[in-house]
């Protein structure tokens, strides 16, 4: 508790002379002084407050003024009635995903709906229907069918906002899966809505739908599980906050299940690894993601530039021999068109040097070679060609790097250059 | 040296220190754990009591079926 004391002295003044009314008001308060009196001196001189000054407060009052810590305890709730209103706006959870408007806290705020539907409607029909299947209740069941394939809103959300990300991060499996769960609920409620427009009073029809409906409540609610225990963790995991901020932007075009978001989610503080001038941000499309490497995180407009800054030009073919990438700098030295970017290179090379080609990744596959370099005089252009086998931290052969250089101007270099010219 | 199963544990520390957990539990009827993908993703969130939970089976049998196995079970 001392730290939060040297805190305070160090504190920029505007706090400390926020602390100062803070304390005077519960002194009031302690003085006799209403409620309703205070609460309004407070929201006029202070306007909002956070927990830490609450608590940063109360220990000022016990230790500096020496009120009894029985008494602030009995204090504690008026100080709880007067700084509701505030704390509760101002200070949020620390948590993103816990504030309203974030995409995981409205999925989860939908969840909620979703259970009292199923969990509460469509279960009290169900069992009204076992007991007794008027035309009365079979209508309360479609219409409670009805209300429930709203959550298609909420499915498609997760599939169309939220699954892309993960998928950009590499997590394919949960995602498909789960969203073959998805198709088949939506399938399921469809299904058992059809059965109950045609339903006759049939005997053993009942008794299908009676378990149909239960399969539907069960899958509905097993969905809330897999998401809330794993799509949300390990997407709140892997997602930046800004990629929460698009989703969030995003969502409203697909509309929400049962219920709304209470307001739009605005971060704290919006980190700008990629704002203004980038690709794609001023027009409201997907931002250009962001590149995780072990040594650092760049986005993609970032890589791009630097890839296209190096004196050298970079054309990369995957395991497939598939051209995947070529840097594009101001001076290519061999051209290099767009089209050839997913065809083999055997299709981009000349016929007569392809077998070189060949034979080069050969030995780069085999693992006979990591490295093959050439050189050749080209315009007024000295070339250095080199080809690189890429491979993992394992040493699976993942793709070769062309690597060109015009060398003319390194060669002629003599001396020595020490001063800025 | 006993072997032993933490069920606070995710399933992927679990398996990544103990590789025969994931065929045992495939073995249980956790096909999932064995595609590719799905231990680094979903497994890094789940525990054997949710992953039971969601598979729908008895938590029961598979602290049966680790024990068989020489495992010793922390709860």
């Amino acid at each position: 508790m001392s730290e939060m004391i040297n805190n305070r002295e160090h504190a920029v003044p505007e706090q400390g002379r926020r602390q100062e009314l803070l304390k005077e008001i519960i002194k009031e308060l302690h003085e006799g002084k209403s409620v309703e009196e205070v609460k309004a001196r407070f929201e006029e001189a202070v306007g909002d407050v956070t927990v830490a000054e609450i608590s940063a407060m109360e220990q000022a009052l016990m230790e500096e003024e020496g009120i009894p810590v029985s008494e602030v305890q009995r204090l504690c709730s008026v100080h709880t009635a007067i700084f509701k209103g505030s704390i509760e706006e101002i200070h949020r959870s620390s948590k993103p995903e816990e504030q309203p408007g974030h995409p995981v806290h409205t999925l989860k705020l939908e969840n909620r709906e979703i259970e009292r539907h199923v969990n509460f409607r469509l279960e009290l029909h169900k069992d009204k229907f076992r007991r007794e299947d008027s035309t009365e209740i079979v209508y309360k069941l479609v219409e409670d069918l009805n209300l429930l394939l709203d959550l298609d809103k909420h499915y498609s959300r997760k599939e169309n906002l939220l699954f892309p990300y993960l998928e950009k991060y590499g997590i394919y499996g949960p995602t498909k899966v789960m969203w073959g769960v998805d198709d088949a609920i939506r399938a399921m409620i469809k299904e058992v809505k059809e059965k109950l427009l045609s339903y006759n009073g049939d005997r053993a029809d009942k008794d299908i739908l009676i378990i149909d409906l239960e399969r539907v409540i069960t899958e509905v609610n097993e969905m809330i599980f897999k998401e809330e225990n794993i799509l949300l963790p390990m997407a709140l995991e892997k997602l930046t906050e800004d990629e929460w901020v698009k989703i969030a932007a995003e969502s409203d075009e697909i509309g929400y299940c049962l219920t709304a978001p209470e307001q739009k989610w605005v971060p704290e503080r919006v980190p700008l690894p990629y704002d203004e001038g980038t690709e794609g941000a001023e027009n409201g499309q997907l931002p250009v993601g962001l590149i995780h490497f072990e040594t650092g995180i760049l986005t993609a407009a970032q890589l791009e530039a630097i890839m296209n800054h190096l004196p050298v030009d970079l054309t990369f073919i995957d395991e497939q021999d598939v051209v995947r990438y070529f840097s594009h700098g101001k001076e290519r030295i061999f051209a290099r068109t767009k089209a050839v970017i997913g065809r083999t290179v055997q299709n981009c090379h000349p016929p007569q040097s392809v077998h070189v080609v060949n034979e080069l990744l050969a030995d780069f596959k085999a693992g006979r070679k990591d490295s093959e370099d050439f050189w050749i005089p080209f315009k007024d252009k000295f070339v250095y060609i080199r080809y690189f086998a890429v491979r993992s931290a394992e040493g699976r052969y993942m793709g070769t790097l062309e690597f060109t250089q015009n060398i003319a101007p390194i060669q002629a270099l003599e001396g020595q250059k020490r001063i800025l010219s | 040296m006993g072997k032993k199963i933490d069920l606070h544990k995710t399933v992927y520390e679990l398996c990544t220190a103990d590789p025969e957990i994931i065929d045992i539990m495939v073995g249980l009827g956790f096909e999932q754990l064995a595609k590719p993908g799905m231990l680094q993703s979903a497994g890094r969130f789940m525990t054997i009591p949710q992953g039971a939970r969601l598979r729908k089976v008895e938590l029961d049998a598979i602290k049966d079926a680790f024990r068989a196995k020489g495992y010793e079970i922390t709860e």
